[in-house]
C-alpha cells in the first residue's frame, strides 16, 4: 500500500515537471513570436513628456512602419529601443520595454543590447575608414580579431545587404568616397556584421534619390526572412510599399496599430485618417 | 550709373584689394626666406656644419631631439586634455575653468615660462641645465594649442560617427578610440606641426631650461653619460638659442656668419618639416576621404 | 492642407451628381417612351446615350487622374475605388436605356400593338427607384434602406420570371405577333439588367463604406 502510494506521488511529481517544462517552452515561444513588447512606456526630457503611455508589440520577422507628424515621438520611439536616448541628459524612462522577453532596463545590458539591435540612421554614417574596416567594426568591438573570420563575416554582411558585387573591388577604399546610396546600404551592412536580430531604421531613405531609396526598400523586405525590422518613415507611400504593421504616432501617443493594408484602407481613429490623407491641421 | 554697375565695380575693387593684401604676403614670406637662405647658404663653409666642437651639426641635432622630446610631452598631455574637454567634460564651472586656465597658458610669455621652467625643473630638482627640462618647458607652451586643436577637431567631427559607433553597440572610450580620434587625426597632426614650429623656433623659454652649451661625443652611445647624443638629462643649445648667443654676446671672430648659416639652416628646418607634415596628412585625409578612387 | 486635392474630389463629387440627375431623367423619358410608344422620344434617349457616355468617361478620367496624382488611401481611396466601378454601372445602365429605345423602333415599324406584359410598368418604376435611390445614397453617403434596396432586385428578378411566362404563353396564342413579343422579352431583360446594376452599385456603397467585399 504505501509503495503504491509512493509510486503515485512519484507519478504525480513527475507530471507536475512535466507541465512545468511544457508551460516554459509555451513562454518561450510566446516571447519567441514577439521581438519587442513595450508596456506602458512614458519618456521624460525634463519636464516634457515625449511618450506617453506606448503599448506595443512588434513581431518577429515583420516590418513595423512608425509614422507620424515630426515631433510626434516615432524616432524618440525607435531610439528607445536600443537605448539610443541613454546619452540624451535628463532623458527618463517608465514602463517596460521587453526585449525578446527581458527588460531592456534591468535584464540586458545596454551594449549587448545593441549588438542584438541594430540601427541605421537617416544620413549614412559611414566611419572614414576603407569599406572593410566599416563593415568590421562590429565583430572587431565584440572582440574578433581573427582576419580570416572577419573577412568572412564582412562578406556575407555584404551579400546580405546587396554591396557585394558592387563593392567587392573597393574594400579597401575609403567609405566616405561611395555614393550616399552604396553608403547607406553599407551602413546595413555593419549592422548586419554585428549579428543582430533586430534592426532599426530611423528615416533610412530620406536622404537618397529613388532608385537607392528602391534598393534599400528591396533589401528591407529580403531581411525580413532573418530580422526583424522597424523603421522610421515620412514617406506614407514607404511604409504601405514594405511594412506589415503601421504605428501612427502623434503627440507622443500611439493613436493607432494596425496591419498596414487596413490601416491603409479603413483606418480606426479620424485622426489617423486625416493624417493618411493628407488633410490634417 | 546704374546699382549694378555700382555694384560690380566696388566688387572689383574688393577683389584686388583681398588680392594684393594675400599677393603682399606672399612676396613677404618668399622675399624673407629667400634673403635668409641666400645669405647664410652664401657664407657658408663645410666646416661649419661639422658635428664637432663649435659646429651647428650638433645644434641642428639638439634642436631635432628637443622638439620630438616636446612633441611627445605635448601629445601625451594635450591630446588626452583636448579628449576630456570635447567628450567628457560637462559644460560647467569646472570646465569653464579648466578652458580659461588653458587660454591663460596660451598668452604666457615665453620667458616667463622659461623662468618657471628653471624654477621648477632646474633648481627644484637639483640638476643641471638639460635637454628634458627645456622640452618641457617648449610643451608648457604648446599645450593649449594642441589641447584646443584636439578638442576643436573632435567637435567638429560629425555627429554620425558617434552614433553610428554607439548603435553598433561600441562603448564611448571605443568609439573615441577607433573612431573619433582616428578620423581627426590629420588636425590633430596639424596641431602638432604648428606645435614644433614653436619649438624650432623657442630662445627666451631655453635659456634657463636646456642651457647654452653643448658637448657631445659622437663615439659615446651610453646613455646615462653626459656626453652621450642621446641623453636627455644633458645640456643642449638648439639653434635658435645659438643665434641668439651668437648675435648678442660671441666672441666668435666670424659670429655673424655663423649666425646666418644658422638662420638659414634652421630655416629649411622649418620649411621642410612643415611641408613634410603636411603632405603626410595630406595623404591621412585623402585615405580616409575616400578622393583617390 | 492638400487643397488642390480635396479641391479635385469636390469637382468629382460635383459631376457625379449631375450625372446622377440625367441618368434619372433618362430613365424617366424611357419609361415615357416606352409606355406610349414614342418614336421621337425614344430616338432622343437613343442619341443622347452618346452625350451620357461622355460624362461617364469624363468622370473615370478624372477619378483615374486623382488615383494616380494623389495617391489616395483609406476613405478617399474606398471612394474613388467604388466611383470607378459605380461608373460603370451606370454606363451600362444608360446603355440600356438605349437598348429599350432601339426595341421601341421594333415596336413601332413591325406593326399591330400588342398588349404589354402585365406588371411591366410596376417592374419598370421598382426599377427606376431602385437605380434613384443608389444614386441618392452615392451621392449623400450612407447605407441606409440599402437592404431594400437590394430587396427591390429580388422583386425584379420575380416579375421577370413571371414575364417570361406570360410572354411565351401570348406567342403561343398570338403566332403573328412573336416578333412584338420578341422585343418585349429583351426589353423585360434590359430591365432586370438594370436592376442588376443598381444592385452591384449597392455592393461598392458598402465597400466604400465598410471596407467590406461581398
Amino acid at each position: 500500500m504505501t509503495e503504491l502510494t509512493t509510486t503515485l506521488t512519484g507519478y504525480a511529481a513527475q507530471a507536475r515537471d512535466d507541465a512545468h517544462v511544457r508551460d516554459e517552452a509555451a513562454a518561450a515561444d510566446i516571447t519567441q513570436e514577439n521581438t519587442f513588447d513595450v508596456k506602458g512606456l512614458n519618456l521624460f526630457y525634463d519636464k516634457t513628456q515625449a511618450l506617453k503611455n506606448i503599448n506595443m508589440t512588434i513581431k518577429k520577422h515583420e516590418i513595423t512602419a512608425l509614422i507620424g507628424p515630426s515631433g510626434c515621438g516615432k524616432s524618440t520611439f525607435i531610439k528607445t529601443l536600443n537605448r539610443m536616448n541613454d546619452w540624451i541628459e535628463n532623458c527618463r524612462v517608465t514602463g517596460e520595454i521587453l526585449f525578446e522577453g527581458r527588460n531592456i532596463y534591468k535584464e540586458v545590458d545596454s551594449l549587448a543590447l545593441r549588438y542584438r539591435v541594430g540601427m541605421v540612421f537617416q544620413q549614412p554614417t559611414p566611419f572614414p575608414k576603407s569599406v572593410f574596416e566599416n563593415i568590421a567594426y562590429g565583430p572587431r568591438i565584440q572582440g574578433i580579431s581573427n582576419k580570416k573570420k572577419l573577412a568572412e563575416i564582412v562578406e556575407e554582411s555584404m551579400h546580405q545587404a546587396a554591396v557585394w558585387d558592387e563593392l567587392k573591388d573597393r574594400l579597401h577604399e575609403s567609405a566616405l568616397g561611395l555614393s550616399g546610396g552604396q553608403q547607406q546600404r553599407l551602413c546595413i551592412a555593419r549592422t548586419l556584421a554585428a549579428r543582430p536580430s533586430v534592426i532599426l531604421m530611423d528615416e533610412p531613405t530620406s536622404a537618397l534619390d529613388p532608385i537607392s531609396t528602391q534598393k534599400i526598400e528591396d533589401l528591407a523586405l529580403q531581411l525580413k526572412e532573418k530580422y526583424t525590422i522597424v523603421i522610421v518613415t515620412h514617406s506614407m507611400q514607404q511604409a504601405r510599399r514594405i511594412s506589415d504593421r503601421t504605428a501612427f504616432f502623434l503627440l507622443g501617443e500611439l493613436l493607432e496599430f494596425n496591419n498596414t493594408v487596413d490601416m491603409f484602407t479603413k483606418p480606426a481613429n479620424p485622426k489617423t485618417e486625416a493624417y493618411i490623407t493628407g488633410r490634417f491641421g | 550709373m546704374s546699382r549694378i554697375q555700382h555694384k560690380k565695380k566696388v566688387d572689383k575693387i574688393m577683389t584686388a584689394l583681398f588680392f594684393a593684401g594675400t599677393a603682399f604676403a606672399v612676396i613677404l614670406l618668399v622675399a624673407f626666406i629667400g634673403f635668409v637662405i641666400a645669405q647664410g647658404f652664401g657664407e657658408m663653409t663645410l666646416d661649419m656644419l661639422s658635428f664637432s666642437g663649435s659646429g651647428l651639426g650638433n645644434m641642428l641635432f639638439n634642436t631635432l631631439y628637443l622638439v620630438f622630446l616636446a612633441l611627445v610631452f605635448s601629445m601625451l598631455t594635450g591630446v588626452p586634455a583636448g579628449i576630456f574637454l570635447a567628450e567628457y567634460a560637462h559644460q560647467g564651472k569646472v570646465t569653464h575653468w579648466v578652458r580659461m586656465a588653458i587660454e591663460t597658458l596660451a598668452s604666457l610669455p615665453s620667458i616667463v615660462v622659461g623662468l618657471f621652467g628653471y624654477l621648477a625643473f632646474i633648481v627644484m630638482t637639483g640638476s643641471q641645465w638639460n635637454l628634458f627640462a627645456g622640452s618641457l618647458a617648449v610643451s608648457i607652451l604648446t599645450l593649449p594649442l594642441v589641447t584646443s586643436v584636439t578638442e576643436d577637431a573632435l567637435r567638429n567631427l560629425p555627429d554620425s560617427y558617434r552614433q553610428g559607433s554607439l548603435g553598433l553597440g561600441a562603448s564611448h572610450w571605443q568609439t573615441i578610440w577607433r573612431v573619433l580620434v582616428p578620423a581627426c587625426f590629420p588636425r590633430i597632426m596639424t596641431g602638432l606641426i604648428m606645435a614644433a614650429g614653436r619649438g624650432f623656433g623657442e630662445a627666451a623659454a631655453l635659456m634657463f631650461t636646456a642651457g647654452m652649451s653643448t658637448d657631445i661625443n659622437w663615439n659615446n652611445w651610453d646613455i646615462t653619460s653626459a656626453s652621450c647624443p642621446l641623453n636627455p638629462f644633458r645640456p643642449g643649445e638648439t639653434l635658435a638659442l645659438h643665434i641668439w648667443s651668437l648675435r648678442t654676446e660671441a666672441l666668435h671672430p666670424n659670429a655673424a656668419q655663423l649666425a646666418s648659416v644658422s638662420s638659414a639652416i634652421l630655416m629649411v628646418l622649418v620649411v621642410s618639416f612643415s611641408l613634410a607634415a603636411r603632405y603626410i596628412s595630406w595623404r591621412l585625409d585623402k585615405k580616409m576621404g575616400g578622393t583617390n578612387s | 492642407m492638400r487643397d488642390a486635392y480635396v479641391e479635385s474630389l469636390n469637382e468629382l463629387s460635383q459631376d457625379m451628381m449631375q450625372l446622377a440627375q440625367i441618368v434619372e431623367t433618362t430613365i424617366a423619358n424611357t419609361w415615357t417612351a416606352l409606355e406610349s410608344l414614342d418614336n421621337k422620344l425614344a430616338s432622343e434617349i437613343y442619341h443622347g446615350n452618346e452625350d451620357i457616355n461622355t460624362r461617364v468617361r469624363e468622370c473615370m478620367k478624372k477619378d483615374l487622374t486623382i488615383s494616380l496624382m494623389q495617391t489616395p488611401v483609406a476613405t478617399d481611396w474606398r471612394h474613388l475605388m467604388a466611383t470607378q466601378k459605380i461608373l460603370y454601372d451606370i454606363e451600362r445602365i444608360t446603355d440600356n436605356c438605349a437598348d429599350i429605345c432601339h426595341y421601341i423602333f421594333h415596336l413601332n415599324k413591325e406593326g399591330g400593338p400588342v398588349t404589354p406584359p402585365t406588371g411591366l410598368q410596376e417592374m419598370y418604376q421598382v426599377m427606376a427607384s431602385m437605380v434613384v435611390d443608389v444614386l441618392r445614397l452615392y451621392n449623400e453617403g450612407g447605407i441606409d434602406d440599402i437592404d431594400l434596396i437590394r430587396d427591390k432586385d429580388d422583386i425584379v428578378d420575380m416579375a421577370f420570371t413571371k414575364s417570361m411566362e406570360e410572354i411565351s404563353e401570348k406567342m403561343v396564342k398570338e403566332p403573328n405577333h412573336v416578333r412584338q413579343y420578341i422585343s418585349y422579352v429583351l426589353i423585360v431583360k434590359y430591365i432586370e439588367r438594370m436592376a442588376d446594376h443598381a444592385s452591384n452599385i449597392t455592393d461598392w456603397i458598402l465597400y466604400r463604406s465598410n471596407n467590406m467585399l461581398k
